[in-house]
C-alpha cells in the first residue's frame, strides 16, 4: 500500500475530545507524522463532544468519527460520562473509542466502571513515545477497517 | 315450810349420789335436807347393802341389821333392787367390796370388760383375782389400805390386762361407804378406761417434742437424736435410727441412733451406721423403703431376710418398727426403734409414726428450701455487692419500687425523684416518642428487654448513659411488675464516640490521600508531558539549528521529567498497597511465585539467573501483592547481582510456629548492616543510577505488602557475598480456608 493511494482514499475522521491545548497540538503534531490520511476534529469537552456525535448546534454538518481520540478529564461533562453515552447508543456504540489517560492508575480505576472502551493509552511524557503511541493508533485503524463490519 | 315426804326409794337415790361422790352440803342444799338426816338414811341404806347383793325376796326378822324396822328393811331391799338395777344400767364398770377385801358385786360392763363372770368374781380378793400380776395388785392393794386408814374417795390410774389379753389403761374410783353400825363397811369402785386418752396424750407428747425439737433445729440431722429420743422415752422402747436417702448413691444410710446407753445395743447401732440399703422386698429398712409404709416385727430373730434382725437379738433386742419418713410419694428415709420386750403389732403406735414422719418429711423439705433459699440469697448478696451493675424492681403499674444503692454509686444520681415514677416519666434526651412506644409495647407485651439505653441528665448538666435488662416476674401467674439490672456505659459511649470520631477523622483522612494520589498521578503528569514532550518536539523540529550545548540540555530537561514521571508513578503504587489491596484469601505461595517469574522472565534470561526454590505452602494472602513481592526481592537480586560470579537466587521457607518465613538468597552484592533499616524507606537508595536504576521504591512497597499481610520484612547479609530477605506471613487459621 503505496502512499499515494492513501491520498486518493477518503480521509479518516478522527473525533479529538480534549481539553488541553497541549495535548491536542501533540496530537496533531503526531498524527502529521503517522501514515493514515486524515480529517482532525477537536472538541474540547464532553458536552461539545455528544453535540458533535449527534450533529448538533454548529456541528450540524460534522461527519460521523471513525474513530474517537477521548481524554478522561473533561470540562462539563467527564470522558467517563461521554464513554457511557457513546456505548449506550446503538449508532454510535461501533465507533472505535480509544481513552486517553495520563497513568495507569487511572486506566485501572475506569475498569473498575466497567466502561467499555477499545482501547487504553496512557499518554507518555517522552515525545518519542507518543508518536509510537499514535501511529498504533494508525495501525489499531488499518486493523478495523480490514474487519468486514469494521463499520 | 313443811317437809318433803321421802319415800325409800327416793332417800336411796339421794345416798346414791353421795356415793358417786357428790359432797354431802351439796347433797342437803340440792334436797333441802338436814345433814343429821342424809347421814341417818346413808347408814341404813349402807348397812343394808352390806348384805349380799343378791336382793332377797324375804328376810327371817332375825337377821335383819340393828334397829331396822321389817318395813325399814323391806325399803332398804327395795331401794338395793333399785340401786343394782341403777348400777346395771351405767355403761362403766363398777364393783363393790366388803371391808374384808372381799368383792361384793359387780355390773355387766364390769363383766364385759374383764371378760369375768361376777359369780367367779364375787368373795375373793384382790389377791386372788390378780394371781398372776402381783404389780397390779399391790397397787389396788395399797390403794385400798389408804381408803381403811382415810376414808372418802380415791382415784389412781394402772394399766391392767382386759377381756382381749391387752393392756389398757384404766382409772380407778373408789369411795368407802359406812355401814349400820357407822363403821367403814366396804367400797364401791368404778373403772374408766381412759387408754384413748392416755395414747391421745402420749401421742400428743411426742408430736409436741418432736414439734419443738424441729423448730429448734436447722438440719434434720440434728433434730434427728431428739426425735428418736422422744418415741422411745415416751413410750419405753430401747432404742432407735434415723435412715436417709443418698441422693448421690440413692442408698439409704444410717445417720443418727439413740439408745438408753446400753454397750451392746450401741455396739448394733455402730454396725448399722456403717450400712447402706437399696429399697427392697425383706429385712425391716428395706421394706419400709421400698413400700413406703410403716412394718412391725415382732421378733426380729424369727424375721425372714432380716439380717441385721440377727444382730439386733444378739444386742437383747426383741421387737421393732419402722415407719417412712415422706414427703408426698417420695420416700426420704425412715425411723426404726428397737425393743427389749416382745411387743404386739400396734397400730395405733405405726399410725403416730406415719404422721411423725409426714412431719419429718415436711421439715426436711423446709430445711432444704431454707438452705436453698440461703445459699441463693448470698448469691444474690455476692452478686450485687461484687458486680458494678444496680438492681432495681418495678410493680404492676411498671413504678419503681426498689432500686439497689449501687446506682447512685455508679451514677451520682439520688434515685429518690424516681421511685414510683415510670421509666418515662423522667427526661431521656437519647430517646423519641418511638422510641419509648417500641419500649412500651414490649412491655405490654411483658416480653424480657435487654440492654435498653437511656441518657440521663444529673442536675449539674452532665449526661449519663445507663444500659438497662429486665424481666417480667410472675407469681402464681399474675403479672406482679418487673425487675432486672442496669449498669453505666457513660465511659463506653464517650469512649465509641471518640472512636467513631477518630474513625471518621481516619476514613476522611484516606479518601483525602486517594484523592490526593489521583491529583497527584494525573495533575502533576500533565504538565511534565508538555515540558518532556514539546522539549522533544522543539529538538526534533529545530535540532538542526541548535549547538550540542543546547541539545544537551534540552536532553537533562527530558530526562528529568522523565523521572519525575517515574516518581510520581511509584509513589502511586506505593499509595495504593494500603488502599486497593484486595482482600487476603487463602493462595498457593507456588502461583504468585510463578507469576513473579513470568513476569521477571526477560531479566532472569538477560541475568542467565539461577532460581531455585523449596516447596511452598498455601497462605492467606493478596495474591497480586504476594506476586509484586516475590517479583520485587527477585528483581532485587538480579539486579544487585555481581558480575564476576552465576547469579544465583534461592527462594526457601521454613516452619515457625504460627507463621512461615519465607526467605529469597541472592550471591550478589550485599548490604551493609547499617543500611539495614533504610533500605525498606520511600525512596531510600545505596546508589546512583548511573549504577543502578530505579527510584527506591522497590523494598518500601514489599515492606507495606508484608505489613498489610500482618508479618515483618528484613534482612540479613554479608557485602561482597550476598544478601537474604526475609518474610513472614502468619498460617491460615481453621476454619479460614
Amino acid at each position: 500500500m503505496s502512499s499515494d493511494s492513501d491520498r486518493t482514499a477518503p480521509p479518516v475522521e478522527i473525533l479529538l475530545v480534549e481539553d488541553n491545548l497541549g495535548d491536542a497540538r501533540l496530537t496533531r503534531e503526531a498524527l502529521k507524522e503517522g501514515k493514515v490520511y486524515n480529517n482532525l476534529h477537536w472538541v474540547k469537552d464532553g458536552v461539545e463532544a455528544l453535540d458533535f456525535l449527534y450533529m448538533r448546534g454548529k456541528y450540524k454538518d460534522a461527519p460521523k468519527p471513525d474513530i474517537i481520540l477521548l481524554d478522561l478529564n473533561l470540562p462539563k461533562k467527564d470522558g467517563r460520562e461521554v464513554l457511557q453515552e457513546i456505548k449506550a447508543d446503538s449508532r454510535l456504540m461501533r465507533i472505535p473509542v480509544v481513552v486517553l489517560t495520563t497513568s495507569k492508575a487511572e486506566e485501572d480505576v475506569l475498569k473498575t466502571y466497567t466502561l467499555h472502551a477499545n482501547c487504553y493509552v496512557t499518554k507518555p511524557v517522552d515525545l518519542e513515545q507518543f508518536i509510537k503511541v499514535v501511529k498504533s493508533i494508525d495501525n489499531f485503524w488499518l486493523t478495523v477497517v480490514t474487519l468486514p463490519n469494521g463499520k | 315450810m313443811p317437809g318433803r315426804q321421802w319415800d325409800p326409794a327416793s332417800k336411796a337415790k339421794v345416798v346414791l349420789e353421795g356415793l358417786k361422790g357428790r359432797s354431802e352440803s351439796a347433797i342437803c342444799k340440792r334436797h333441802r335436807i338436814k345433814p343429821a338426816e342424809y347421814r341417818r338414811w346413808r347408814k341404813q341404806f349402807l348397812a343394808n347393802i352390806a348384805q349380799p347383793l343378791e336382793p332377797r325376796r324375804s328376810h327371817s326378822p332375825g337377821r335383819l341389821p340393828i334397829g331396822m324396822s321389817q318395813k325399814v328393811w323391806e325399803e332398804s331391799a327395795k331401794a338395793l333392787r333399785v340401786a343394782q338395777e341403777l348400777i346395771e344400767a351405767l355403761p362403766i364398770p363398777v364393783f363393790f367390796k366388803a371391808r374384808d377385801g372381799k368383792h361384793l358385786g359387780a355390773n355387766r360392763a364390769w363383766e364385759a370388760y374383764f371378760g369375768v363372770d361376777r359369780e367367779v368374781f364375787i368373795g375373793k380378793t384382790v389377791k386372788e383375782l390378780f394371781d398372776g400380776s402381783p404389780e397390779i395388785a399391790a397397787k389396788h392393794l395399797a390403794a385400798d389400805e389408804d381408803l381403811w386408814n382415810n376414808p372418802g374417795t380415791r382415784s389412781y390410774e394402772l394399766e391392767v390386762p382386759v377381756h382381749d389379753g391387752t393392756l389398757r389403761h384404766t382409772l380407778n374410783y373408789k369411795a368407802t361407804f359406812i355401814g349400820a353400825d357407822g363403821e367403814i363397811a366396804g367400797l364401791i369402785g368404778a373403772i374408766v378406761d381412759i387408754t384413748e386418752r392416755k395414747r391421745t396424750e402420749q401421742r400428743q407428747a411426742i408430736e409436741h417434742r418432736v414439734t419443738r425439737i424441729l423448730s429448734e433445729s436447722e438440719t434434720a440431722g440434728a433434730a434427728m437424736p431428739g426425735v428418736l429420743a422422744a418415741f422411745c422415752e415416751t413410750l419405753g422402747w430401747t432404742c432407735g435410727a434415723r435412715w436417709r436417702l443418698d441422693s448421690k448413691t440413692l442408698g439409704f444410710r444410717c445417720e443418727e441412733t439413740w439408745s438408753q446407753g446400753d454397750p451392746a445395743v450401741e455396739a448394733f447401732l455402730a454396725d448399722s451406721r456403717e450400712t447402706t440399703f437399696h429399697p427392697g422386698n425383706a429385712g425391716l429398712i428395706r421394706r419400709v423403703l421400698g413400700r413406703g409404709e410403716p412394718v412391725w416385727i415382732v421378733d426380729v430373730a424369727a424375721e425372714k431376710g432380716f439380717l441385721r434382725g440377727r444382730q439386733a437379738a444378739r444386742a437383747g433386742l426383741r421387737s421393732a418398727f419402722a415407719f417412712p419418713i415422706r414427703l408426698g410419694e417420695q420416700v426420704l428415709g425412715a425411723l426404726e426403734f428397737f425393743h427389749r420386750e416382745t411387743q404386739p403389732p400396734d397400730e395405733w403406735l405405726l399410725k403416730t409414726g406415719v404422721a411423725i414422719g409426714l412431719q419429718i418429711g415436711h421439715f426436711m423439705a423446709r430445711t432444704q428450701a431454707e438452705r436453698d433459699l440461703r445459699q441463693s440469697e448470698a448469691r444474690f448478696r455476692s452478686l450485687t455487692g461484687l458486680s458494678s451493675d444496680w438492681y432495681w424492681e418495678q410493680d404492676e403499674e411498671l413504678r419503681l419500687t426498689l432500686m439497689s444503692s449501687r446506682f447512685v454509686e455508679r451514677t451520682g444520681i439520688d434515685p429518690a425523684p424516681h421511685m414510683g415514677q415510670r421509666r418515662w416519666d423522667q427526661a431521656a434526651p437519647n430517646l423519641i416518642e418511638a422510641d419509648w412506644a417500641r419500649h412500651k409495647a414490649q412491655l405490654a407485651r411483658r416480653e424480657p428487654f435487654f440492654d435498653f439505653e437511656i441518657e440521663r441528665v444529673t442536675p449539674d448538666g452532665n449526661s449519663v448513659w445507663l444500659s438497662i435488662s429486665g424481666e417480667p416476674v410472675f407469681e402464681d401467674r399474675k403479672f406482679r411488675g418487673y425487675r432486672g439490672v442496669g449498669t453505666d456505659v457513660t465511659e463506653r459511649k464517650r469512649g465509641q464516640a471518640v472512636l467513631r470520631a477518630a474513625y471518621d477523622e481516619l476514613a476522611r483522612s484516606n479518601s483525602e490521600l486517594q484523592q490526593f494520589a489521583y491529583v497527584a498521578s494525573h495533575d502533576l503528569q500533565e504538565p511534565l508531558r508538555m515540558i518532556g514532550s514539546y522539549t522533544q518536539l522543539l529538538e526534533r523540529r529545530y535540532g538542526d539549528k541548535l549547538d550540542a550545548d543546547a541539545r544537551e540540555f534540552m536532553d537533562f530537561i527530558v530526562d528529568g521529567a522523565t523521572r519525575m514521571k517515574q516518581l510520581i508513578e511509584d509513589l502511586l503504587a506505593y499509595s495504593r498497597v494500603g488502599t486497593r489491596g484486595k482482600e487476603l484469601r487463602p493462595i498457593q505461595a507456588q502461583v504468585a511465585l510463578d507469576r513473579a517469574l513470568v513476569n521477571l522472565r526477560a531479566a532472569i534470561e538477560s541475568s542467565d539467573a539461577q532460581i531455585t526454590q523449596e516447596a511452598l505452602p498455601e497462605v492467606s494472602a493478596d495474591d497480586t501483592q504476594l506476586t509484586q513481592l516475590f517479583q520485587n526481592l527477585i528483581g532485587n537480586a538480579i539486579k544487585f547481582r555481581r558480575q564476576e560470579e552465576p547469579m544465583r537466587v534461592h527462594v526457601g521457607v521454613q516452619d515457625a510456629g504460627n507463621e512461615w518465613r519465607f526467605s529469597v538468597s541472592d550471591n550478589g552484592i550485599g548490604i551493609e548492616p547499617q543500611y539495614y533499616e533504610r533500605i525498606f524507606m520511600v525512596f531510600q537508595r545505596l546508589h546512583t543510577r548511573d549504577e543502578y536504576p530505579g527510584t527506591g521504591i522497590g523494598l518500601a512497597i514489599c515492606k507495606k505488602v508484608v505489613d498489610r499481610h500482618r508479618g515483618q520484612i528484613w534482612v540479613e547479609s554479608a557485602p561482597g557475598k550476598g544478601s537474604t530477605f526475609i518474610f513472614t506471613l502468619p498460617k491460615i487459621q481453621k476454619g479460614e480456608s
